[in-house]
């Protein structure tokens, strides 16, 4: 066919175009039909729990995604750096992922646990106190704001409604749930019950008489990348 | 991109005389360097270096600034006068802005490249113990000059535009006066 017979022809043009671009969207979207099987089944997810949701909710509110990246790619260096490479599986509960795409700062998607809640305090009031070096701007009034936790049961509800598991009785103990956490005194049994008992525990704020933002979102930054076990047969091959 | 170039076939003296022009041109070569620069990040190779640092940031406003940017001031400058129906204030300020802007545009994209791959060869560096060469933190160090270069590049292709509406204010301020002086 003579290309300018196509180039004088808005219907044909039209009709070959989105023969072209639907072989392009095939090959995008069939995989997807098998994702059920793409993502392997991975031993301790879990979803987060109310107070770490609430930490998420601020750590997308702050934009924290704009500087850290959470997704560790399978090269040797990043998990010399970071830890084992993510696994797909880990994302199942981020609604939305918060994978990023830049890394003014470091990657977090295996941060929880490799610092005190007293450094992630000190950090986030002013991070040039722990990291000279570091460029990240102060985000001291995290330390001030109450955490607002009212409508923590409809967050859950609306999550589960997109494959969350979170349980009635989950949902239904929120409130409890997320102060117990915030408190290395308060009782923990349902908490634990609840959500596993290698939930951290702790005044992540250093306020005891206060529930701060900074709580919630210590609280989320240490659980980050803990839940999966990789000491085990797991273990990445180096 | 080779079509919209070639289009200046047999007329490329009309860039010494409009500098109008001078922004389609630029903008073209930009559209043509962002466009192949795009797909060639998506190679695996390549994506495993520039992928999290300042060079996807770099490919991003050599498109917005050096190719959308550019052929929207040249539609502009090539609009303005006729809607208002006038010639432009000044053809002068058109070819500071020119300068300006295509200057500009380099120095910030020239400093998140190099910052970039950097900060990407840094990042992946081990010694002969095969211990990674660098801190996180030192790599953020590393880039505080080309962070400063990018801001000064950024703030001259910012002063262009500043030019542009001036001299675009200043052409429909003029059009104004000539149509009073008519209706009077």
């Amino acid at each position: 066919m003579q290309h300018s017979t196509i180039e004088k022809s808005i219907p044909l043009m039209a009709i070959l175009t989105l023969v072209l671009v639907s072989i392009g969207g095939i090959v995008e979207i069939v995989p997807l039909f098998f994702i059920k099987g793409t993502i392997e089944k991975v031993e301790g997810m879990r979803p987060y729990t109310p107070l770490e949701l609430k930490g998420r909710d601020i750590y997308i509110r702050e934009g924290c995604y704009n500087c850290h990246s959470q997704m560790i790619r399978p090269f040797r260096d990043e998990t010399e750096r970071y830890g084992h490479y993510s696994l797909a599986a880990e994302s199942m509960y981020d609604h939305p992922f918060q994978w990023g795409s830049k890394r003014t700062g470091p990657d977090l998607a295996r941060i929880g646990g490799k610092y005190s809640n007293e450094w992630h305090r000190a950090h986030m009031l002013k991070p040039q106190d722990v990291v000279p070096e570091s460029v990240m701007p102060a985000y001291s009034w995290l330390q001030k704001n109450d955490l607002k936790a009212d409508d923590i049961e409809k967050r859950m509800q609306v999550l589960s409604m997109v494959g969350v598991p979170y349980s009635a009785e989950q949902i239904a103990n929120a409130k409890q749930d997320l102060t117990a956490q915030a408190s290395p005194t308060a009782d923990g049994a349902g908490l634990t019950k609840r959500y596993g008992n290698k939930v951290p525990k702790a005044d992540f704020d250093g306020q005891p008489e206060k529930l701060t933002e900074l709580d919630a979102l210590v609280a989320y930054l240490q659980m980050l990348g803990t839940l999966v076990d990789f000491s085990g047969q797991q273990a990445q091959a180096r | 991109m080779i079509n919209g170039i070639m289009t200046l076939s047999g007329a490329w003296h009309k860039l010494r005389t409009d500098p109008i022009l001078r922004f389609f041109i630029v903008s073209l070569s930009f559209y043509g360097m962002s466009t192949f620069e795009g797909p060639m990040m998506s190679i695996k190779s390549v994506n495993a270096l520039s992928h999290y640092t300042d060079w996807t940031i770099g490919h991003v406003h050599s498109g917005a600034l050096g190719w959308v940017a550019m052929v929207s001031f040249g539609a502009l400058y090539h609009m303005m006068p006729r809607l208002w129906g006038v010639t432009l204030y000044s053809t002068r300020l058109v070819n500071l802005h020119f300068w300006l802007a295509t200057i500009g545009v380099v120095i910030y994209i020239v400093a998140m490249w190099i910052s970039g791959i950097m900060q990407g060869l840094m990042w992946r560096a081990f010694d002969s113990f095969g211990n990674l060469s660098y801190s996180f933190a030192e790599t953020v160090a590393a880039m505080h000059p080309y962070y400063l270069i990018r801001s000064v590049g950024g703030a001259v292709f910012l002063l262009g535009a500043l030019v542009m509406v001036y001299n675009l204010v200043m052409t429909v301020r003029g059009s104004a006066r000539q149509t009073s002086a008519t209706a009077a």
